[in-house]
């Protein structure tokens, strides 16, 4: 018995920076891989990622080490992620950016040559490297590069322009040896041509987090549908922590979307303030009018507090009737060299889109979907509960628990990509430890959805029940708007069941933890420090 | 602002084209109006089946390149075009790119583009960190490109399926210099021998990104001044 024999090209899906990062662990493997994608990489969501990438390389003499790494992502992911992963994930870091040097990413240099590092929230230390203000498009230049030399050699091969449809379901047969020559694979379809394709071999997800469930409303791209991970749930793969939804703190309503305002505007100087009302209710608009909450009320971390806690405390603070009903990024102490150096796309992007000179003027920001902390179940190797498919990236539930610190997302996927990569080709179709294959679907009814439109409604309904204070009541209420709207539909599509699932793992989890906030349980509690993992059939 | 969007529509199988108008009055963008650019637009369409036209939506904020097209005759990001001031007497007129394959209505294939690089052997061979550091500022504008074919749409010399490949691909080709990697084979064959030096490609990048500073730094590359 091998089922590490079969080398059909492993099959990935989605080229943001983790199927780019898997598809060059297999190609530099020496073996084939197809990258699937919607389409091409440069218009993956991973361009928009701005801050950071973290690694332990202790180039400012912070003392920094491997171990407060992992142990600042335990602590942000509030003991939710599986440390044996995240260990190895703080482990490579420093590989991987050593690696990214040699592929040239432009990172911003020390004055005696060595990569500069920034302070990002929840982390003490000085341990995000960053190219500018657009780190994620420089990581994504440089890898689709890299990759780019392996298509001329016929190991990778692009699919552009093809969504995915769905898993490649194979009989289970009793005799294990027999079972172990089976094998995953997926249904695709071409959407210029509209051809069908089915294709076997190991899979690795790599499709991005669930904007789509909330359309308008995040900061990421149009592309990410969530209708990958919606799919894959309706053909039975586990899916862990759906609750954990990151509101970013910082994020500014432009048409169709919210805009980030990078954590770095902290990183280098900005600070948040409300402003206060006078005697006599009015509001005070002169700086002296200005309650910088952060630093007072976190004199440790001030306006570098993980992102959940900063998120709360301007939902509640804008709800509060003693101050003026908006919260600002001051940015105005931010140096001149800094903007140009560091900053410059962000002003530019916030000029273009707001209007006034951030450098002048602070800028009125609140909370906004940002990330996905849940998704895919994946053991440490990336295995889903599916043989044969694998995930990594947004899509996948591993690395950031119930809150991701700033910086690890990038790291996380490139890091997830490879290690999803050498699984695949380690383990192929592997069933001896007891994962069932993936259920039917008809691929031809999913290909009909295969650039789903934007269910707004669903999303308003999502947005009530999964808001940034969460309680029983209008989570039950959620999740019977939910039922009602596929009664009336007359049909369920695979968005509105995960959409049922999130809901439930929300009204599961009774307590508070990192993202995942119950007004109606506020505690944190020891007996529910493990994940919430949910399957179709639970619902 | 009561706006009519005259689209050049293309019938996916059988490639029939046809001008539809459609009037939409702005004021139903809601909050959005004042700041709606025309991928605003395009997605209120979008919202019923008698106003949607096929065009492809990625990030919003001019990061991802996707939403291509020509918005009155200029070569545009739908989400970069400002209704405001992009409209004339009322109308805004929008077409697909000219040199792509059209698809369906707004959506081409611009499958050439990654052809392009492939043939020119974008990517690295070895490491020269030293030289990384040292052209950092290079690198870094020149791994801006979104890959969008902007550059292409306005260039007199760009045509589909030459020898001679554009900006989008003299780009790239900056950051490959500044990498150490030597193309100037490549770039002499299919940026510099093809470029009329008209720099029309000059104002339009989304990106900003300097395209005459990074083309005159790749020619003195080919000609082996530093």
């Amino acid at each position: 018995m091998n089922s590490t024999g079969n080398d059909a090209p492993i099959l990935i899906i989605g080229a943001g920076l983790a199927g780019l990062s898997a598809a060059l662990t297999v190609a530099r493997a020496k073996r084939r891989c197809r990258l699937i994608s919607v389409a091409p990489p440069e218009r993956a969501q991973s361009v928009l990622a701005e801050g950071g990438t973290n690694a332990v390389l202790d180039t400012m003499g912070d003392h920094d080490t491997v171990e407060e790494h992992i142990a600042d992502t335990m602590r942000g992911g509030c003991f939710l992620a599986d440390e044996k992963a995240v260990r190895r994930l703080c482990e490579t870091a420093p590989l991987i950016i050593r690696d990214l040097e040699a592929l040239g990413v432009p990172f911003n240099r020390n004055a005696d040559g060595t990569i500069a590092q920034r302070y990002f929230g929840g982390q003490k230390k000085r341990r995000t490297a960053f190219a500018g203000a657009m780190t994620g498009k420089m990581l994504m230049s440089a890898l689709i590069d890299a990759v780019r030399k392996y298509e001329a050699d016929d190991l990778v091969e692009r699919y552009d322009h093809h969504a995915f449809c769905g898993l490649l379901h194979t009989e289970r047969t009793p005799d294990e040896e027999q079972a172990a020559q089976g094998t995953s694979g997926v249904y695709v379809q071409d959407l210029y041509t509209e051809e069908m394709l089915s294709f076997e071999g190991p899979v690795v997800l790599c499709s991005g987090g669930l904007n789509g469930m909330f359309p308008g409303h995040t900061t990421g791209t149009a592309y990410n549908t969530g209708e990958v991970t919606a799919i894959a749930f309706t053909q039975g793969i586990r899916l862990a922590n759906l609750e954990m939804i990151q509101y970013h703190p910082t994020t500014v309503a432009i048409p169709g979307k919210r805009l980030l305002v990078t954590e770095a505007a902290r990183g280098e100087g900005g600070r948040l303030f409300v402003e206060k009302k006078g005697a006599g209710g009015e509001i005070l608009t002169a700086p002296e009018g200005r309650y910088y909450f952060m630093e007072e009320r976190y004199p440790a971390l001030g306006n570098l507090m993980p992102r959940d806690v900063v998120s709360r405390e301007i939902d509640s603070i804008l709800a509060d009737d003693h101050y003026g009903g908006r919260v600002f990024l001051d940015m105005t102490g931010i140096p001149a060299d800094v903007w140009d150096e560091r900053l410059a796309e962000l002003r530019e992007e916030i000029l273009h889109y707001l209007g006034p000179d951030p450098a002048k003027v602070p800028v009125p920001v609140a909370p906004g979907i940002h990330y996905f902390m849940g998704g895919i179940d994946a053991d440490a190797e990336h295995r889903t509960s599916l043989a044969g498919v694998y995930a990594a990236g947004e899509c996948c539930a591993l690395y950031h628990g119930a809150n991701r610190l700033g910086g690890n997302s990038t790291m996380g996927a490139m890091a997830g990509g490879r290690v999803a990569a050498e699984s695949a080709m380690r383990y192929g179709y592997d069933i001896r430890d007891g994962r069932p294959g993936a259920l039917a679907i008809d691929p031809l009814r999913q290909a009909a959805n295969r650039l789903p439109e934007p269910d707004e409604e669903l999303g308003d309904i999502l947005r009530e029940g999964l808001g940034i204070v969460r309680n029983e009541a209008s989570l039950q209420r959620a999740l019977r708007r939910v039922t009602e709207l596929e009664r009336t539909r007359g049909n369920s599509t695979p968005r509105i069941l995960l959409a049922k699932a999130m809901l439930k793992s929300a009204m599961q989890r009774k307590e508070s933890r990192g993202a995942h906030y119950r007004g109606d349980y506020p505690e944190t509690l020891d007996a529910c420090r493990r994940k919430t993992v949910i399957y179709a059939t639970d619902l | 602002m009561q706006l009519i969007f005259d689209i050049l529509r293309t019938e996916k199988n059988t490639g029939r084209q046809y001008r539809q108008e459609i009037e939409l009055d702005t004021a139903v963008l809601g909050a959005d109006e004042k700041k709606a650019t025309v991928a605003t637009a395009l997605r209120y369409l979008d919202k019923s089946s008698d106003t949607r036209v096929a065009w492809d939506c990625g990030c919003l904020q001019r990061r991802c390149g996707t939403c291509a097209m020509v918005i009155n005759k200029r070569p545009a990001l739908a989400c970069d075009a400002r209704l405001a001031a992009c409209a004339k007497k009322g109308r805004i007129r929008i077409e697909p790119l000219g040199k792509f394959p059209v698809i369906e209505d707004l959506r081409v294939d611009r499958t050439i583009l990654q052809e392009h690089l492939k043939s020119y052997r974008m990517w690295q061979d070895g490491t020269r960190a030293d030289s990384a550091v040292q052209h950092r500022d290079v690198v870094y504008e020149a791994s801006r490109c979104l890959q969008c074919g902007l550059c292409l749409e306005v260039c007199p010399n760009y045509y589909t399926g030459g020898r001679f490949f554009g900006t989008a691909t003299a780009v790239p080709a900056a950051r490959l210099f500044g990498l150490g990697g030597d193309r100037r084979k490549e770039y002499g064959r299919h940026v510099y021998a093809g470029c009329g030096k008209s720099l029309s490609c000059r104002n339009i990048c989304p990106a900003g990104i300097d395209v005459d500073a990074l083309l005159a730094r790749n020619n003195r590359q080919l000609w082996g001044r530093q």
